[in-house]
């Protein structure tokens, strides 16, 4: 593979793109997919007239993109439909009371809706709804509206790779070509102190260094529980509820543990109010679900997950699946691409979005026969899914086939040399830091993964370093870095009432995120340089 | 530039213009070897690209 030359103006050229993104994002404030289609035009004509490459490939490398999309999407739409499908039939509402019901202690609550479960709801779903789920439920105990927030903001930032049933975790994977296997556990492993250092946060926007003393045993016990979890479903095949489950048992943890010796002081209570959310009135059939049936579908995913994962019933299904072959090709500077088979598959049992379809389904059923179907849900549900989908469905659409584009005409390639000659044993800490300005210019860490996924592969292998941690730890710098993209912000303040203050909002959230994001580039350091064993 | 509307409108032309160039994409350079649909292809995504510059 020889591809272009590494010269100033080349790397500039190879650059725009990604700068094109960055600086219309920022700097002209143009939504994700409005930047992410100038990005795919410029790469595009930089692939035709610049780096060599002719028709057909610019043609392939962009279908290649689609189909990446549609690998990614499929999970998105899957995932946010079922969502609003039980939150239109009050589900969700229902599993948040009861989390709020486990806990009277303000410093328990906090934990258990801003770290567990804005955790819990950002792995099944995502684009800012754990924020918009969980805030109101804080400020319907009483917190105030900007920490409240800030702490489902933070809380949650662990979850984003894993969450949205893995969609950005799938990204990283496809993007780097790292086998799952592989990647997936050194990945959860990395997360671990990220995960206990969110619920330190978290008690530190609620009642501030006390807080962080008070619930400390507490936190690093029910975050190492988490961790865990986060590892063993890693490592046993079942990244898509890598977020999910560890949320949920957080939150288990949390309400058990909270009671016991691991929380000290005395406890902060206040009565939690009986008037159900703001809005719930309106709605014709107000009778609230039991939590049971709420959490249902949710249970048959991560059942179905289990299931999906047993030898046997993953060797019945193996070859059923959706996916297309590319050819190589080489281009006229002599970058070769080598031929994709089963490029993106999606597999009947082994991808989230069939396994969320059958749970759609099925609890659909299940709601009829248990007389709590109402007429219209499906189609109200649709609605929204299309309308909550579709802008970011073309921005991540335009941005991957920009990125692949990029990578397969060399510019990716020529972009990693040149960072790699200049920052050189710097290059770990600064990783986590591109993770970080890709989620926070497009709003998702699955966009990031996309557009600098590839860039720190290529340049972690022109340093030597670690491919997987680097790659690791680029998804992990965009997921705790996502809770501070405007997008989300904006959400966040939007259901709490501080639209158009949103400053406050990012007063707060702003120097946690970095904390840890810095913490991220710390252990890529030490893992890196000091430990080389643990690297891979 | 153009009214919300009309920005509303667009954007599902621009989910259909992705959704139609993707078979052509794959089509014209992968299994028919033919560069008009290849072109075809380009032509759609360039012009859909356009749009949602526009319309987002």
């Amino acid at each position: 593979m020889t591809g272009p030359d590494l010269t100033p103006i080349n790397w500039l050229l190879a650059a725009s793109p990604v700068v094109l993104l960055v600086v219309a994002i920022i700097w002209l404030n143009w939504s994700a997919p409005r930047a992410g289609a100038a990005a795919w035009l410029l790469a595009l004509a930089l692939a035709l007239l610049v780096f060599g490459a002719m028709r057909d490939h610019v043609a392939i490398a962009s279908a290649k993109g689609l189909s990446l999309a549609v690998f990614v999407l499929t999970i998105v739409w899957t995932s946010v439909y079922l969502f609003n499908m039980v939150d239109r039939l009050k589900g969700i509402d229902a599993i948040g009371r009861t989390m709020a019901r486990l806990a009277s202690d303000r410093l328990v609550q906090a934990l258990l809706i801003g770290w567990g479960f804005s955790s819990f709801i950002q792995g099944i779903t995502g684009f800012g709804v754990p924020v918009a789920v969980s805030a109101p439920l804080l400020i319907m105990l009483g917190f105030p509206p900007a920490r409240a927030a800030a702490m489902a903001l933070v809380g949650h930032g662990w979850a984003v790779t894993f969450g949205s049933m893995g969609s950005s975790y799938y990204t990283i994977q496809l993007v780097t070509g790292i086998e799952g296997e592989v990647i997936a556990p050194h990945m959860a492993l990395l997360f671990a102190p990220i995960i206990v250092a969110s619920g330190m946060l978290v008690a530190h926007i609620q009642g501030g260094l006390s807080a962080v003393r008070r619930s400390l045993p507490l936190v690093v016990v029910v975050g190492s529980v988490m961790a865990a979890a986060m590892y063993a479903l890693a490592w046993g095949g079942a990244p898509q509820i890598a977020s999910t489950v560890p949320g949920i048992l957080g939150m288990v943890a949390l309400a058990i543990l909270s009671r016991t010796p691991l929380l000290r002081g005395a406890p902060q209570t206040q009565p939690l109010p009986d008037t159900p959310p703001a809005g719930a009135a309106d709605e014709p059939d107000a009778r609230p679900m039991p939590f049971i049936l709420a959490f249902m579908p949710y249970l048959l995913l991560i059942t179905l997950s289990v299931i999906s994962q047993i030898g046997p019933v993953k060797e019945a299904v193996r070859g059923i699946q959706w996916s297309l072959d590319y050819p190589a090709f080489t281009s006229a500077q002599g970058f070769a691409v080598a031929a994709a088979n089963d490029y993106a598959p999606i597999r009947v049992l082994n991808h989230p979005a069939p396994l969320i379809f059958y749970s759609i389904v099925i609890s659909a059923v299940v709601y009829v026969l248990a007389k709590r179907w109402r007429k219209g849900v499906a189609w109200e549900a649709m609605k929204l899914t299309y309308g909550q989908s579709l802008s970011s469905s073309i921005g991540v659409t335009t941005m991957v086939m920009m990125a692949v584009v990029m990578a397969d005409t060399g510019m990716t390639v020529l972009l990693a040399q040149g960072i790699a000659n200049v920052s050189g044993s710097f290059f770990p800490f600064v990783s986590p830091f591109i993770g970080l300005l890709g989620s926070f210019m497009s709003g998702s860490n699955t966009n990031s993964n996309v557009m600098f996924g590839l860039l720190q592969l290529e340049t972690a292998r022109e340093l030597g370093i670690g491919t997987v941690t680097i790659s690791s730890i680029q998804s992990i710098g965009a997921s705790v870095g996502s809770p501070m993209a405007p997008a989300k912000v904006l959400v966040g303040a939007a259901v709490v009432g501080l639209a158009g203050k949103e400053r406050d909002i990012f007063r707060i959230v702003i120097p946690y995120i970095l904390g840890l994001v810095v913490l991220a580039g710390i252990e890529a350091i030490i893992i890196i340089e000091l430990l080389p064993t643990l690297s891979r | 530039m153009l009214s919300a509307a009309t920005k509303r409108k667009l954007r599902h032309v621009v989910l259909a213009g992705t959704i139609v160039s993707f078979p052509l994409l794959y089509l014209g350079p992968v299994t028919l070897e033919e560069a008009a649909v290849t072109l075809a292809g380009l032509t759609v995504g360039i012009v859909t690209a356009v749009l949602a510059w526009l319309a987002f």
